[in-house]
């Protein structure tokens, strides 16, 4: 087979094009495993002396090593290699016809992987973000939505997803246009400029995002404001919103740097005939920049506000808070029940009800709605059995009622790249949602920090908002996240094993997703099935950690806020609740291995009150600054 | 406000205010209400949608090149690869006589990603030691001038020198794009000079030619992985050393992208047996050929001699001058992507000539503007939102090539004029297809057929996309979103001819119109 070039000006610009004079041709009949030699019969018969690793088998032509042009012939010969191997040549046969991933799964870990855990304290059915980026929001939300039920008695209570939603956007709009002033110095090439531009308003967020979100704007019920078609799936409203901003920017810069506003500055000389008031037309032609941008911003702000009222509807200033909760009586009788019914089938089924906080059974958790699944019965008889009229409320009041500790929490990294230092606090340059909230801030902690942390919290009864990189070695069938749960390596004979610092830096990780960990397994921490005969109402889970883990049984009682020990080598999975539904998974949430949170978790948000002394202190240094593209700033 | 200490300017907070005076402007207008009634049930396209310009828009053409049925690139972004191997397809089925004719994609898509994957380990390698300009500098003598477009600071003549700002810029793309599937014309054109080709059914598709995220994903580790070793070299040992270890890194590398590649896609033929049958039941045997020999038999002989003209209308870089850029390319030691800046209507002028001659014409736009994909139409006012919204921001009405306009007469946001929406990432090139006809009613066009290859079917929903996959394009709609056509010399202006062959100017890989 000739290998020289048919075509006359085959590489333009290379040296000699096709291959190089050491090599043969390779044969041109198809190699089969019989007839493939081990050792290729071709060999380079001159190499560059510099050439330390002369092997012929490796794709580039001695003689092209300086140029770094791909050698075709030695391509070919590669392919004849792969052809003699019987593992790559099966593993082809198979990827070919099939998605890898339902080829590479490690069978036997995602069969030990069962969701069933030590602590569990959601009794909810997860909710579902649908297409749209609005994790964090759920995340954020579904760590209070538990607490709602426990106050109210409602099964299955949802904020209002969409409510949150829509001051985001419109915040993060107002923060955009802030920053594109603030760089209307530097040229639209400028990287932070395009960054930013890129994608002026992501649905994505972070912890310390939405809860400047619900300081300033409170929460509403899901029924005060509901899901519409694009808070369900976001894509055309962003197009839309974001044609509006980058006009938007493109007239703020041009504010901020006086040059020419248009046909609005001649126009509105005639007393805001042009739609703009006097005081405004006025701005406009002055050579004040500040009153100009003014202008101008509110302009961008008007057709913001009008695309997406007509996508995601008005917010409520305020609403009737009326909900049908559980009749308190009811309460010990349903529990008590449920626990004597699940104590005598599987003791693993014990040992979760026994964790539990709530005080209600999980059985009911796939109730669709809070007027019949769970209350037919008792309804029947008195029409307004378990009804709660609260009357009008803000937004603003419902939140400080419902979730009045946020500002206690502070977020946590785990940063190992050598540029970052755990101890010190970061922040992301231009990344924000409420311009004069407090800025997003993370505080570097080791892993092992984290974890014990976020082990603690629900060990308490807790609920913990964390972000992560949710799509790596993921099954999102069963809903089971570990290190090693999908062998590639294996599949394709190649490594591909990197840190979590190589991951962060090369761009091949970060954090693309937020949920809630709403349970953990600990070995031997679990309550047996006699404990959780007699377990009390009432008991929380750190006391049945606390007896079940020590074993002489001196330990006192803790203080009421102490956070409880925990074994970090003893803990074998995490609970975690997902906001795409319940139909997958169990229910809905998810199952995450130890070693994946190792790997894969990047934030967790705790009371800052629970952290080690010597962090608490890191607390108030000083805040070092990312770039705007630093994978730190991705939204979950 | 934390890290916005840049500029003087106050902060501006979304106060109680500020708030009631953006909420005025919509709840005085009716009109929203109604809107908001709408869209909050349905999608915004769906109530948007001009009926006028859906009528207006008959795909029945006047002229038409093209004769078989669309193709289908599937989960991949091969578009650019379907869109050249497209405009020589139909040629290649009439000489053969043949009823359908496919080149392989998936032949030009292995090597192309693993051409990328030797592109990216020695562009990382290059920039790591500090070798880029003198490795990759492609043949250029300047650079545009101008602070948006320059790729940095000062440079010498024949070489450009980016600061460690722009180089690191630069890396951080690389390491982003990886071997990503994405391409442009002269990628297709180099791996067939390189390769060859062969009909469809020497290298089919497999699962994940038309699937490529979960084989990017194993590809983008290997590469990555390998980059970062490279990085560490050249930062810690002599040059010499490095380089002897970096070569040993590479080659490794790119001996597990082929493994990989060849799990994914199968491995090309070298030969194979060339037969057919033709429209009129008679079966060829050509015999045994190999992917070039294929290649020279079906292909033009003078690839080199098509030119990619661009619509660039922002000011700082004029027409009438070539451009190029790094590292927008597949081949290592090929010249990079190149293309030459005209007017609008010296790039229509070409693209009809060469429809007239009764050949497809490549091209690249921004597809996703005022489009739906159901019903296979593009026009400027297909989805009337300045009208849903009550805005003038959105749709550009009357068109505005270059200049910026902050507030219209009425005191509302404007929106965007081309350049602008260039310079602001609103407009991109998103996606490569071919005009295979078009419809001239009085000396101007109605409407342009377009070859897409998306198939049949609409995305996700099974309905069939209208007129068998083809679309129909405004006239206005190429005005707005139309960036790149790719003609033969033959069909340009005469006066254009001697400005084809000048040295390009350099614009950095982060520019729009790369």
């Amino acid at each position: 087979m000739s290998m020289n070039p048919l075509i006359g000006d085959a590489v333009a610009g290379g040296a000699s094009v096709a291959h190089g004079a050491g090599y043969e041709a390779p044969s041109s009949t198809p190699a089969t495993a019989e007839t493939q030699p081990k050792e290729p019969t071709m060999a380079p018969t001159t190499e560059a002396p510099f050439i330390t690793n002369p092997d012929p088998n490796l794709p580039v032509d001695a003689e092209q090593r300086n140029s770094g042009i791909l050698d075709p012939a030695a391509v070919a010969r590669l392919s004849e290699q792969f052809l003699a191997d019987r593992a790559a040549v099966t593993a082809m046969n198979a990827v070919t016809s099939q998605d890898i991933d339902a080829l590479a799964v490690n069978h036997l870990r995602a069969r030990d992987l069962d969701p069933t855990v030590s602590h569990r304290i959601d009794s909810h059915a997860a909710a579902d973000q649908k297409r749209s980026g609005r994790c964090w929001i759920f995340a954020g939300l579904n760590s209070l939505r538990g607490e709602v039920s426990r106050a109210t008695g409602i099964t299955n209570f949802e904020f209002s997803q969409a409510y949150v939603h829509f001051w985001d956007k419109l915040e993060k709009a107002n923060y955009f246009l802030n920053s594109m002033a603030t760089l209307a110095d530097r040229p639209l090439s400028d990287r932070a400029v395009q960054y930013l531009l890129a994608n002026p308003i992501d649905d994505g967020g972070q912890w310390n995002m939405f809860v400047a979100l619900v300081e300033k704007y409170g929460l509403v019920p899901k029924y005060a404001m509901p899901e519409t078609a694009s808070s369900s799936a976001t894509r055309l409203m962003n197009r839309d919103l974001y044609s509006v901003l980058r006009a938007g920017a493109v007239a703020v810069r041009a504010a901020a740097r006086g040059e020419d506003l248009g046909a609005a500055v001649a126009a509105g000389g005639e007393t805001g005939a042009a739609g703009l008031s006097a005081e405004d037309a006025a701005a406009l032609a002055s050579d004040d920049r500040a009153a100009r941008v003014r202008v101008v911003h509110e302009a961008v702000m008007k057709d913001i506000y009008r695309v997406l009222t007509t996508h995601l509807g008005v917010p409520p200033v305020e609403f009737d808070w009326h909900y049908r909760g559980k009749a308190k009586d009811d309460d010990a009788d349903e529990a008590g029940t449920a626990g004597a019914t699940a104590g005598s089938g599987s003791s693993a089924a014990a040992s979760e009800l026994t964790a539990a906080t709530a005080s209600f059974s999980p059985a009911r958790t796939a109730a669709g709605s809070d007027d019949d699944a769970a209350f037919g019965a008792q309804a029947s008889q008195d029409p307004s059995a378990g009804f709660v009229r609260e009357g009008r409320m803000t937004p603003q009041e419902f939140a400080q009622r419902y979730a009045p500790n946020l500002g206690d929490y502070v977020c946590l990294v785990n940063d190992p790249r050598p540029t970052s230092t755990y101890g010190q606090r970061y922040t992301v340059e231009f990344l924000g949602n409420v311009v004069g909230a407090r800025p997003v801030t993370y505080l570097n902690v080791p892993m092992d920090v984290m974890k014990r942390l976020a082990a603690q919290q629900l060990v308490a009864g807790r609920p913990v908002w964390f972000g992560c990189d949710t799509e790596q070695q993921a099954h999102r069938e069963c809903g089971l996240w570990a290190a090693d749960l999908f062998d590639y390596e294996g599949l394709y004979g190649v490594d591909l094993s990197m840190s979590k610092a190589d991951r962060l830096i090369s761009g091949e990780s970060l954090m693309t997703h937020a949920m809630v960990f709403t349970g953990i397994d600990i070995d031997g921490a679990g309550a047996s099935a006699d404990t959780a005969d007699t377990a009390q109402m009432g008991q929380t889970p750190a006391d049945t950690v606390e007896a079940a883990s020590d074993e002489d049984g001196s330990a006192t009682a803790a203080a009421a806020d102490a956070l409880p020990e925990v074994d970090l080598s003893a803990i074998r999975a995490w609970r975690v609740e997902n906001s795409w539904g319940c139909e997958r998974a169990d229910k809905g949430f998810w199952t995450m291995a130890d070693d994946w949170f190792d790997e894969y978790v990047f934030e967790i948000a705790v009371p800052a009150s629970a952290l080690p002394e010597e962090y608490q202190a890191c607390l108030e240094g000083e805040v070092h600054t990312l770039p705007a593209w630093d994978p730190m700033g991705a939204l979950a | 406000m934390d890290g916005m200490t840049h500029n003087a300017l106050p902060p501006i907070a979304l106060s109680e205010d500020l708030l009631t005076r953006i909420r005025r402007d919509a709840d005085n207008d009716s009109a929203h209400t109604l809107a908001l009634n709408a869209v909050t049930s349905t999608s915004v396209d769906t109530v948007a949608v001009n009926r006028r310009a859906i009528v207006a828009l008959d795909p029945t053409v006047a002229l038409k090149t093209d004769s078989l049925p669309v193709t289908d690139q599937k989960q991949s972004g091969r578009c650019w690869m379907f869109a050249t191997l497209n405009v020589f397809r139909h040629e290649v089925a009439r000489t053969l006589g043949v009823e359908s004719f496919e080149f392989s994609q998936a032949y030009l898509q292995f090597f192309d990603k693993m051409e990328k994957a030797n592109y990216f380990l020695r562009a990382v390698a290059a920039l790591y030691s500090g070798q880029w300009t003198a490795v990759d500098g492609p043949d250029v003598t300047a650079t545009a001038s101008g602070a948006d477009v320059s790729a940095g600071g000062s440079t010498e003549a024949g070489s450009v020198a980016p600061t460690s700002e722009t180089q690191e810029r630069l890396i951080d793309l690389l390491y982003q794009f990886g071997v990503g599937d994405g391409g442009q014309w002269n990628f297709c054109i180099n791996l067939i000079n390189k390769y060859g080709a062969v009909p469809k059914y020497a290298m089919p598709e497999t699962q994940s030619s038309s699937n490529t995220r979960h084989m990017d994903r194993a590809l983008h580790r290997v590469l990555r992985s390998a980059a970062l070793r490279l990085k560490d070299l050249y930062s810690a040992g002599q040059q010499t050393e490095a380089t002897i270890s970096a070569d040993a890194v590479i080659a490794a590398a790119l001996r597990d992208v082929h493994r990989v590649l060849s799990i994914h896609l199968g491995t090309p033929p070298t030969e194979f047996d060339w037969h057919y049958r033709t429209k009129d039941k008679e079966f060829h045997r050509v015999g045994r050929m190999t992917p070039r020999e294929f290649a020279a038999q079906y292909l033009p002989s003078d690839l080199h001699n098509y030119v990619d003209l661009v619509h660039d209308p922002r000011p700082e870089t004029p027409t009438g001058r070539r451009y190029t850029t790094q590292a927008q390319n597949n081949c290592w030691g090929t010249q990079a992507f190149t293309f030459l800046n005209v007017p609008l209507a010296t790039l229509k002028e070409a693209t009809l000539n060469r429809l007239h001659a009764g050949k497809p014409v490549y091209f690249a736009c921004d597809v996703n503007r005022q489009f739906r994909s159901d019903l296979g139409v593009w026009d400027r006012h297909l989805l009337e939102l300045n009208d849903v919204y009550g805005v003038e921001s959105i749709i550009t009405d009357p068109p505005r090539e270059a200049e910026t306009v902050a507030l219209s007469e009425s005191g509302r946001l404007s929106a965007m004029s081309k350049a602008d929406r260039m310079r602001t990432a609103e407009s991109r090139l998103t996606h490569a297809m071919v005009f295979t006809g078009v419809d001239e009613v009085d000396g101007s066009v109605r409407a342009w057929r377009v070859e897409n290859s998306w198939g049949t079917k609409a995305h996700k929903e099974h309905s069939e996309i209208a007129n068998g996959g083809f679309g129909t394009m405004s006239d206005t709609w190429f005005d707005d979103n139309v960036f790149h056509v790719v003609v033969h010399r033959d069909d340009l202006p005469k006066d254009l001819l001697p400005l084809v062959d000048q040295e390009p100017t350099l614009l950095p890989l982060w520019d729009p119109m790369v």
